[in-house]
């Protein structure tokens, strides 16, 4: 394949030069060149900055088993510049991407844009390399949403069957000495699957190459269809509240909208069926199972209706377990809301820093942990404690939108700072990733609360002794002589007062028990 | 700006909590009482002094007494 030349670049080696339009060519072929120049502009915007390099191994290892996919690519690069092109395909549909080198270290990676190239669809990466001429990546993506059922529709008792599609080549922008793909799928049950010699299936394995010398951006399309009753747990809607509170509370309230997204169901729904052979409905979903951070305690799930009992906790696993059942089973499109919450120590995950000592630091997961569940938009308030200044939120991957707001919950006069945020397409894996917010606050702020409490007791009490400096006698007001009682014995007065009250409710609550068996005399 | 991190720990522990609760609101329903006994014992001849400060402990005990209340049943103010 032919490069359009970068001058500024020589070292390109595959690249054709166009010349200058010449004068005495005239309009025509200065069309024709235009045309040319439209016709690969993709190819300019594709190829003009690339540093040169040469894969010269890549082992890619495609995981199908669950609803979404995971690739794994191990690639030894050699070449100059510091600036290696990833390109991955289908890039809306990248959920999760984690580049470091095969020592574990991160790499800095910038998407560079959509692009199409030889009828292939990438996205583009920029990976910013240690230096050195060549090098190990380790590349993990995670994709959502790429298996389709098919047949999209399937019976109560049918299994379900997905086609996945990719490139039996790694797609790059340089050649590839040497590179294999294996696909490992939920079962040996295969229907179909593209052949590019040498291709080998091995029970739920099936290896694609080694293939040798491939040029960059090779196309040739690769399918598969199989056999995956993995739930498709897509969760449509995620909203997560986090609140804070500095008495040493962390609470977390997560809403799930959740939409079984693998095949649909063809006919009705058949409870006698249902009933009689649960395990023959196998891509039905019954059970979920949510890991919660360690320290949870507290916890609860309910949906509108009220409290769901059907859910066990297991606080002394680690992590500590949440499985539960939804109120209705998940069959392919049906849908399901419902909310579960807990309280989380504040010492495991939220920290003051030692140099600036009004400076906090939260550090909580970024979604649940639901397994097998991919996000489509999360959104995650943290209702931070009342008087926070200089909140801000730093993460080491790109958020869609980040807005500061108020939030007025118990004993608040100004309201709560918050801070939500949102992102689009999110897998858990998300959470070993380090995400913070931090913020100032004042530990004065912390007596506020209790201020606010005992000056509404006190108001409570002038209020009394405001109403006690009234009279509400019709007739004449009572003129009180001071009883002749020592300085010091008022109290006492005041007790013996009390006893004589207590013996007029006695007397008349006697009176009252007395009066049955006068009735039953009458 | 930032430097190593410690751990936040609550100034009161969730486990003191109850025992809070109950004996801060005790002594606190106990100025309660002692207030209430004196503005009716004493109709026409009261003490502001005396008053205001049966009243300020009792809203100070009954204040805090409240909020632990509140914590222990879970509404984390």
């Amino acid at each position: 394949m032919l490069h359009l030349c970068d001058r500024s670049r020589p070292r390109v080696p595959d690249c054709i030069i166009l010349d200058q339009p010449h004068t005495t060519t005239g309009m025509r072929s200065t069309s024709l060149l235009l045309g040319l120049i439209l016709f690969s502009s993709a190819l300019i915007v594709a190829a003009a900055d690339y540093d040169t390099f040469t894969n010269s191994k890549i082992k890619r290892r495609i995981e199908a088993s669950t609803a979404t996919v995971k690739h794994t690519l191990a690639i030894d690069y050699k070449g100059n510049g510091n600036k290696y092109h990833l390109t991955l395909l289908n890039p809306s549909k990248v959920a999760y991407l984690n580049v470091t080198t095969n020592l574990g270290q991160e790499l800095k990676t910038t998407y560079n844009g959509e692009h199409t190239t030889n009828g292939l669809t990438y996205g583009s990466y920029l990976v910013e390399l240690p230096s050195g001429d060549s090098g190990k990546l380790k590349v993990i993506a995670i994709y959502s949403h790429v298996l389709r059922p098919f047949p999209e529709k399937i019976a109560q008792n049918e299994k379900q069957l997905v086609i996945f599609e990719d490139n039996h080549y790694i797609v790059s922008p340089y050649e590839t000495t040497e590179q294999t793909t294996t696909i490992d799928l939920s079962s040996d049950r295969i229907e179909s699957k593209s052949e590019k010699s040498p291709t080998s299936a091995n029970g739920k394995r099936i290896t694609y190459g080694a293939y040798n010398n491939i040029k960059p951006f090779s196309s040739s399309p690769l399918k598969v269809h199989f056999e995956n009753n993995a739930p498709f747990l897509t969760v449509k809607k995620y909203l997560r509240l986090v609140e804070i509170s500095h008495w040493g509370n962390i609470a977390i309230e997560d809403s799930f909208d959740i939409t079984h997204t693998g095949a649909k169901l063809k006919t009705n729904f058949n409870r006698a069926e249902y009933q009689r052979n649960q395990n023959g409905a196998p891509a039905h979903i019954a059970k979920m199972k949510e890991y919660l951070p360690n320290g949870a305690v507290d916890v609860y799930y309910r949906d509108n209706i009220g409290n769901i009992s059907t859910s066990n906790f297991n606080e002394n696993a680690k992590p500590p377990t949440l499985e539960f059942q939804p109120r209705t089973m998940l069959f392919g499109g049906w849908r399901i809301q419902f909310e579960n919450g807990y309280n989380l120590p504040s010492d495991k995950y939220l920290f003051r820093d030692n140099q600036d000592s009004s400076r906090y630091v939260l550090n909580v997961p970024f979604v649940a942990q639901l397994e097998d569940a991919v996000y489509d938009e999360v959104e995650i308030k943290f209702i931070l404690p009342e008087g926070v200044k200089k909140a801000e939120i730093s993460t080491p991957f790109s958020l869609d939108s980040e807005t500061i707001g108020k939030h007025y919950t118990y004993l608040d006069t100004s309201g709560r700072t918050t801070i939500t945020i949102t992102k689009r397409n999110v897998v858990a894996d998300y959470n070993t990733k380090p995400f913070q917010v931090s913020y100032h606050f004042s530990r004065s702020s912390l007596l506020q609360e209790p201020i606010l409490l005992i000056s509404t007791w006190f108001s409570f009490f002038v209020f009394v002794m405001v109403l006690s400096r009234f009279q509400f006698r019709i007739g004449k007001p009572v003129v009180v002589v001071p009883p002749p009682a020592a300085k010091g014995d008022q109290m006492k007065t005041g007790v013996a007062q009390l006893g004589e009250l207590m013996r007029l409710l006695y007397s008349s609550t006697s009176s009252l028990l007395a009066y049955p068996s006068t009735s039953k005399q009458l | 700006m930032s430097g190593q991190l410690y751990p936040y720990y609550g100034p009161v522990s969730q486990a003191l909590y109850p025992t809070l609760t109950l004996f801060l609101n005790l002594a606190g329903l106990f100025f309660f009482s002692l207030f209430i006994i004196y503005e009716v014992t004493h109709v026409g001849q009261k003490n502001l002094f005396r008053e205001l400060s049966l009243a300020g402990l009792a809203s100070f005990f009954l204040g805090f007494g409240t909020l632990f209340l509140l914590l222990w049943t879970g509404v984390y103010v």
